[in-house]
């Protein structure tokens, strides 16, 4: 990336912060370690980020804050924070074939310390990563909900999620028996 | 305020990047807590019986063989062939069950040197006098093959059991191939367990010559010893059991990375 002319980038979240990604301390813990020249790095972990500043231009942004309309302060404070820290990533090969078969749920250590966060802040990074196009962060937060669910019971899964059951227990006791499928014998 | 944001919540497409990481076990328990997760798993293990039915990077081994021949008998591998296509259009709910319905069939094949024509495994049994059936013992295994003969990266058995081949069905089987043509309908199958996991078409039964001195003092109606040729035209196995040893078996490989195993088995 040819050097930034852009002095800085402003998103805009849903509850109308604005947010300088060069400037503002990630949920206000230490202070800001990126160097100005980096912050764009941070921002275009976002595809609909890196898009946006593309489409527009450097002038034709300016000093306006890029409007992120589905994402509140605290969560999108959350994910430049991980944008921080994963900036020099290498970027990810496109997705590789869809590949149906189990995949591995290993977390990089920093990752599980960053997802370590009450169940409606894990949706709302997951969803925002969607939202924004940061399909590293994304796969994160769906392996962190995937490893809640291992190693767990039907009955405990559905406590840790709150699941309503919408079967009637005839229903239930059908499902039981047919899913027995994989038991070894 | 809006209601607190649940796993309930969360759209489809964001449900289904969850989901493929759960093993096929983890994704049968999640099944019974609500409808959504029942199709959304169900779905989800569809694809994976399809992708696993052909055995991506694996083999699959039958060893059938009497108990006498235990220790002589060699694997016969086989050969995909297909598996079973559900019936219900791709728009309607699909059911566990139907899914455990499906079967993948293969073709053993007697493994040949070179670039000649594999030939479809057989084995000969022998029934001794008065004995009323022969037993196969049959053994259905994933392998992945190493970088040299006999060395497998893994090694995981699918199924373990016993054929009963009843005298009485010999010898019809045996009447029955030489008169009708070939193309008749697909001849029966055999299972090796009670749930039908694993089963065996049995192609041609062939009556053998018998020893001479084995015919001159018996009556025709009695059960005297005979010996039948036996073609295993066909192995079939449950998809969904396939698929659960599969994953058994790419398990087994990483944690065998680094220090292969060897498995003598031949």
């Amino acid at each position: 990336m040819s050097d930034a002319k852009l002095q800085k980038i402003l998103l805009q979240s849903n509850d109308g912060v604005t947010i300088d990604v060069g400037k503002s301390p990630p949920l206000d813990i230490g202070f800001w370690r990126t160097p100005p020249s980096l912050y764009r790095a941070v921002a275009e972990r976002s595809v609909l980020i890196r898009n946006m500043l593309e489409d527009l231009g450097d002038e034709g942004i300016g000093n306006q804050a890029i409007p992120i309309p589905n994402v509140n302060e605290a969560v999108l404070k959350k994910v430049i924070e991980w944008c921080d820290h994963h900036r020099n990533d290498p970027v990810q090969p496109a997705d590789e074939e869809a590949d149906t078969r189990k995949k591995t749920t290993d977390i990089e250590e920093w990752d599980q310390k960053f997802m370590q966060v009450d169940q409606e802040m894990l949706f709302e990074v997951i969803l925002a990563a969607n939202y924004l196009d940061i399909k590293p962060l994304l796969d994160v937060g769906c392996k962190t909900v995937a490893n809640m669910i291992k190693g767990k019971s039907p009955e405990e899964i559905r406590k840790t999620f709150n699941i309503t059951n919408d079967f009637t227990p005839e229903e239930e006791e059908h499902i039981r028996r047919e899913n027995e499928w994989a038991e070894d014998r | 305020m809006l209601a607190p944001l649940t796993i309930d919540s969360l759209p489809n497409e964001i449900l289904l990047s969850i989901l493929p990481y759960l093993s096929t076990s983890e994704l049968l328990s999640i099944t019974t807590l609500n409808r959504r997760l029942y199709s959304a798993a169900v779905a989800l293990l569809h694809d994976r019986l399809v992708h696993a039915a052909s055995l991506p990077d694996h083999e699959l081994q039958l060893e059938c063989f009497t108990p006498a021949q235990r220790l002589f008998s060699e694997p016969s591998y086989c050969q995909y062939v297909g598996t079973d296509v559900l019936s219900v259009p791709e728009t309607d709910v699909r059911s566990l069950s139907e899914l455990n319905q499906l079967y993948s069939h293969f073709r053993p094949v007697r493994q040949s040197g070179g670039d000649s024509v594999p030939e479809t495994a057989s084995d000969t049994i022998h029934l001794d006098e008065s004995e009323p059936f022969a037993q196969l013992c049959t053994v259905v295994n994933i392998v992945k093959r190493g970088p040299r003969k006999g060395l497998f990266l893994s090694h995981v058995n699918v199924q373990e059991g016993l054929i009963r081949t009843w005298r009485e069905w010999l010898a019809k089987r045996a009447e029955g191939s030489s008169e009708k043509a070939e193309e008749e309908a697909a001849p029966p199958i055999l299972w090796a367990d009670a749930r039908q996991d694993v089963g065996i078409r049995f192609g041609l039964v062939e009556r053998r010559a018998l020893p001479r001195q084995a015919a001159v003092f018996v009556m025709s109606d009695e059960d005297f010893p005979v010996s039948y040729r036996l073609e295993f035209s066909e192995l079939l196995v449950r998809t969904s059991r396939l698929l659960v040893k599969l994953e058994k078996s790419e398990t087994e490989e990483l944690t065998n990375q680094g220090n292969a195993i060897i498995i003598a088995s031949f």
